[in-house]
């Protein structure tokens, strides 16, 4: 197990505060849905595919039997060795209900799985309480402020929709150059949910 | 002859251009944005601000940012394909990549090319010392590299937490390190003991000679390079793990290497730019009979030092 929890004590020990470093060094290809629950959204379902380099290792430390998939064992040991130590960072997410932040700090139905080499999670971020995207704006933005992750959202279908109440609404990407990062020369992309008033 | 009119402006641009020089070099990448590299405050409504349209040296930033991360991507999948046997030629792709990756790396943020050149336009060296400083600072960074991992791999196989401590730990005496170097040599410079103590002779010839009685203090030189270079290179840190976890150690160290010599090379032509710089500026001047030239010398003298310790000082207070 010693590759991807070396690579994570890195991660929280080299990023901080470290202005010399030449990031980044783990790339996320994100996609978004807004989930709703009858009217409200209620959360966020976050879908992480990771490069082949970071791959490869979560896959020699967790496909313990190395049968190119993840049991639910082999994904409750990636949970606990590699996942949660994301708490820390919020799960490199922010999420913004109106004018209040929310940074994460506990998320539901984590799952691991192997695509092509590469190792998908899927897991959902529930928000404080439901919201009516028809009442307060929501957006989330991903990203690693120090840079040592690249979180990008995918080329194809970035952000969806999930829930027939969300059919009247539409998303928007932004960068989001007032929280510009690494220097100022990387921009978090924003997303946004749009829904026209009842 | 009336050198005075002739050279005069030239002179003075050579000065302004050291200075320049030395500006921005040291002030770009402190003041161009957080130093630390920190995001700013979460803002509401951040996407309802007006875009404004970035400038020419922010989109050139930018580009540079993107062109870093897509080299380190390169080199990380590069190291799949050794892993998956592709090879001798893949190697030796890699190592390519890798040159790449150090020469990427240090044009990038930090990297000590602030300190290489305040050393060099403080003082008179030789262009041997500008090209083995360059060498020094990468090998140490690349040594620190081999070091921790070859720790965290063999000593701290069960706790993990530790790491994090002393890269800590790591930091704080590499910054230190460049703080307490720039406040000795302040010292030393203002006790007229460093060497461009502007008595006005020429000091834009060649000291490699070794004639002169203040011969180059090379113990800062190393010791600055060692604080510099205590950091571990992130990059060849992650090269390094993966090559060991998978058995293909040699591989790694192979890159790592690539990547030390890729930064060498760049952080020695910042230094024999400097070093360059700074003699033409006080050749100019001392031919045209300038009196300026000895009070540059002092400046500088003075000036370098304290910008090496400024910036050991910022990075140990963002550090802490």
């Amino acid at each position: 197990m010693r590759n991807a929890l070396a690579m994570l004590a890195l991660l929280s020990g080299l990023a901080t505060a470290a202005p010399a470093q030449a990031h980044p060094h783990v790339w996320i290809d994100n996609r978004i849905a807004f989930v709703f629950e009858g009217e409200a959204v209620t959360g966020l379902r976050l879908t992480w595919r990771f490069d082949e380099f970071f791959s490869d290792g979560l896959i020699t430390d967790f496909d313990t039997d190395a049968d190119g998939a993840f049991s639910p064992e082999e994904v409750a040991a990636l949970q606990e060795g590699a996942f949660s130590a994301l708490k820390d960072y919020h799960y490199l997410s922010r999420v913004w209900i109106g004018d209040v932040v929310f940074d994460p700090q506990e998320v539901a139905d984590f799952t691991a799985r192997l695509e092509d080499r590469a190792v998908v999670y899927s897991f959902v971020i529930a928000l404080p309480e439901p919201a009516d995207p028809r009442q307060v704006a929501i957006a989330a933005a991903v990203y690693d402020a120090e840079y040592y992750i690249e979180v990008l959202l995918a080329e194809q279908d970035p952000v969806t929709i999930e829930g027939a109440a969300g059919s009247g609404c539409r998303t928007e990407i932004q960068d989001d150059e007032q929280n510009a990062y690494y220097f100022g020369m990387v921009y978090p992309q924003n997303v946004s949910l749009r829904c026209d008033p009842a | 002859m009336r050198p005075g009119v002739s050279r005069a402006p030239a002179a003075r641009r050579a000065a302004a251009f050291v200075l320049l020089l030395l500006a921005a070099l040291w002030l770009a990448p402190a003041l161009a944005a957080d130093p630390f590299g920190r995001a700013a405050p979460p803002e509401d409504g951040a996407s309802e601000q007006a875009p404004t349209e970035p400038g020419l040296l922010q989109q050139a930033g930018r580009w540079f940012v993107q062109l870093q991360a897509q080299v380190n991507r390169a080199i990380t999948q590069q190291m799949v394909e050794i892993k998956n046997g592709h090879g001798r030629m893949a190697v030796l792709i890699g190592m390519l990549i890798a040159f790449g990756y150090g020469v990427a790396h240090t044009l990038g943020p930090g990297h000590g090319k602030a300190v290489v050149v305040s050393y060099f336009l403080s003082r008179d060296a030789g262009m041997r010392r500008g090209l083995l400083m360059g060498g020094q600072i990468a090998l140490y960074h690349v040594l620190s590299a081999i070091i921790i991992v070859t720790v965290v791999h063999f000593i701290l196989e069960a706790a993990f937490a530790t790491p994090v401590d002393q890269l800590q730990f790591l930091k704080l005496l590499s910054y230190g390190g460049i703080a307490a170097g720039g406040l000795y040599m302040t010292a030393m410079a203002l006790r007229g003991r460093g060497h461009a103590h502007g008595d006005g002779h020429a000091h834009a010839h060649d000291h490699e000679g070794g004639h002169c009685s203040h011969a180059p203090a090379r113990g800062d030189a190393t010791f600055l390079s060692m604080a510099v270079g205590a950091i571990p290179c992130s990059g060849a840190v992650l090269i390094l793990v993966y090559a060991l976890t998978n058995g293909i150690l040699l591989s790694g160290v192979l890159l790592t290497a690539c990547i030390a010599l890729g930064m060498a090379i760049t952080l020695a032509a910042f230094g024999v730019a400097s070093i360059y710089g700074r003699r033409r500026a006080l050749a100019i001047g001392v031919r045209s009979g300038r009196r300026w030239a000895p009070a540059l010398a002092r400046s500088l003298a003075i000036v370098g030092p304290l910008a090496i310790t400024g910036l050991g000082v910022i990075m140990f207070a963002g550090a802490l």
